[in-house]
């Protein structure tokens, strides 16, 4: 006959598997947090890239010439009273003569620094 | 007590039952406090990321729709001589204050004139373009055309019936929509062929845009009374070919060519606010759940226009196009104590909503309307 134990659990062991199960438990709400992040940070890149393509059609509206920011690039910090920074680098005759190169770059930081780049060419029309 | 090295036969004590079963409570409690907050936390992640999308949605058709506003149909005259309009922009024009806007353009590379219908033996826009050669007073209704007529492939125009999207349009008489371009571009206009011409070798062939031509005597002519905004109980003014210089092109021109879409807020079938792109065939929701859609116009001279309609010298001078979509939670989040509290936010000329327990996104964006300003 095999031998049976027939011990139960300490009310220390109970306490320990507990905890455990504690900890994994909230691992697994964490997740929901990272879920919440997720959704929140689409939402952020959504309104960076907006904001980042505003700067870019208001350049496309102004003559070649008047093109031009000083200091270049230049830098708005809290666009519209929100946490983006906008950074406008305008290179002329970049990368021929008659064309400017626009860079614009939206940096906002949450936990860790974020960033939306957008390039455009602009030629001169006359 | 003796104790059996095999078999243990003690059972469990009140106390121990009751420890046992206080700390399963406690456990059970927290794995289900943490189980209802999950699910809460879900749903409400999955109307967050619904209402996004929504919004990303509406401004994706929009900017991508105002960008190519007047492309092809800047300057463009109706055979009435009123300027086929390239925008339109109605103030609070749809539900609760929300704004209305139309834009439309020629469909890039649609020559979709569909398959040949009999009896026709060639599709209308595979016919050859031809070019006026503007020897001729404004007043007259007969224009000259460069080519000769009874030369392949320009015969086309003379021997053969055309047919686009079903229907047929038959020489010499064939009222059939054309669109005459200035060699510059400056100038478009939409008229109606209502005699094609051929003198013989030698002499100039010539092409008739008739005065007065009632719809009634123009094939399809629903289609185009549609695309310009009128009814079938009129007549086109038509004769101004010979307005146009020397050199001006000619083509066969399709109303299903041009693109216009409407958006605009009304409430759909679920009872909730979504934004609608009319394309002609009636309204279809392109986004649900949209709470505002509000639009700021600035000019060529920097004004800008928020709070009512623009007027038809105004448009041509648009050039800048602001447009905001709100998008709202489909439902409302009051089961905290005290509930989510939001608000619908002011934008433009359209004042803030009372508070209540959605959650809302807001998403902006300028566009520069490409093809406005450039003659």
């Amino acid at each position: 006959m095999r031998t049976l134990n027939n011990k139960g659990f300490s009310l220390i062991e109970l306490l320990i598997a507990v905890t455990i199960l504690a900890v994994g438990l909230l691992a697994v709400a964490g997740l929901q947090g990272t879920a919440i992040q997720g959704n929140s940070h689409g939402n952020t890149i959504s309104q960076a890239t907006a904001i980042a393509q505003d700067r870019i059609e208001e350049i496309r509206d102004m003559d070649y010439a008047a093109i031009a920011y000083n200091p270049n690039p230049s830098i708005e910090t809290n666009v519209d009273g929100t946490i983006y920074t906008r950074e406008t680098l305008v290179e002329d005759d970049t990368p021929i003569s008659d064309l400017k190169r626009i860079t614009v770059t939206v940096r906002w930081a949450t936990n860790r620094p974020h960033e939306v780049v957008l390039r455009t060419i602009v030629a001169n029309g006359g | 007590m003796k104790r059996f090295p095999l078999k243990n036969h003690q059972g469990f004590t009140l106390v121990e039952l009751l420890v046992a079963l206080a700390i399963s409570g406690i456990v059970l409690t927290s794995i289900l406090q943490l189980f209802s907050n999950s699910q809460e936390t879900y749903s409400t992640q999955e109307d967050v990321a619904a209402m996004q999308q929504n919004v990303r949605t509406a401004k994706l058709f929009l900017e991508r729709d105002i960008r190519m506003a007047g492309s092809g149909a800047m300057n463009l005259q109706g055979p009435n001589q009123a300027p086929v309009l390239p925008l339109w922009f109605e103030n609070g024009h749809g539900a609760t204050g929300t704004d209305r806007l139309t834009v439309a353009y020629e469909r890039p590379g649609s020559d979709g004139c569909g398959t040949l219908t009999a009896p026709a033996t060639i599709l209308c826009s595979d016919l050859p373009t031809l070019t006026l050669s503007g020897n001729m007073p404004p007043a007259s209704t007969t224009a000259e055309v460069v080519e000769e007529l009874s030369d392949a492939p320009y015969d086309s125009w003379l021997d053969e019936t055309c047919s686009c999207n079903g229907i047929v349009y038959t020489p010499p008489n064939p009222n059939m929509p054309f669109v005459v371009k200035s060699p510059d571009q400056s100038r478009t206009g939409l008229l109606i062929a209502t005699h094609i011409g051929n003198n013989g070798g030698g002499s100039s062939d010539n092409l008739a845009n008739g005065p007065n031509v009632p719809y009634g005597q123009i094939p399809g002519a629903e289609a185009l009374y549609a695309f310009l905004g009128e009814d079938s109980s009129q007549s086109l003014a038509n004769k101004q070919l010979n307005t146009f210089t020397a050199g001006s092109t000619i083509d066969f021109f399709s109303p299903q060519r041009m693109y216009r879409a409407d958006y605009y807020v009304a409430t759909d079938a679920n009872g909730t606010m979504a934004l609608y792109r009319d394309t002609g065939a009636g309204g279809v929701v392109i986004a649900g759940d949209i709470e505002d859609f509000q639009c700021a116009f600035e000019l060529d001279d920097g004004t800008v226009i928020n709070n009512r309609d623009l007027t038809a010298a105004e448009i041509s001078d648009v050039r800048l196009v602001k447009v905001h979509v709100i998008g709202r939670s489909a439902h409302q989040y009051r089961n905290r104590a005290g509930g989510f509290i939001g608000q619908r936010m002011a934008l433009e000329d359209h004042g803030a909503g009372a508070a209540d327990n959605y959650r809302r996104r807001l998403l902006t964006v300028t566009v520069k309307v490409r093809n406005f300003g450039l003659n």
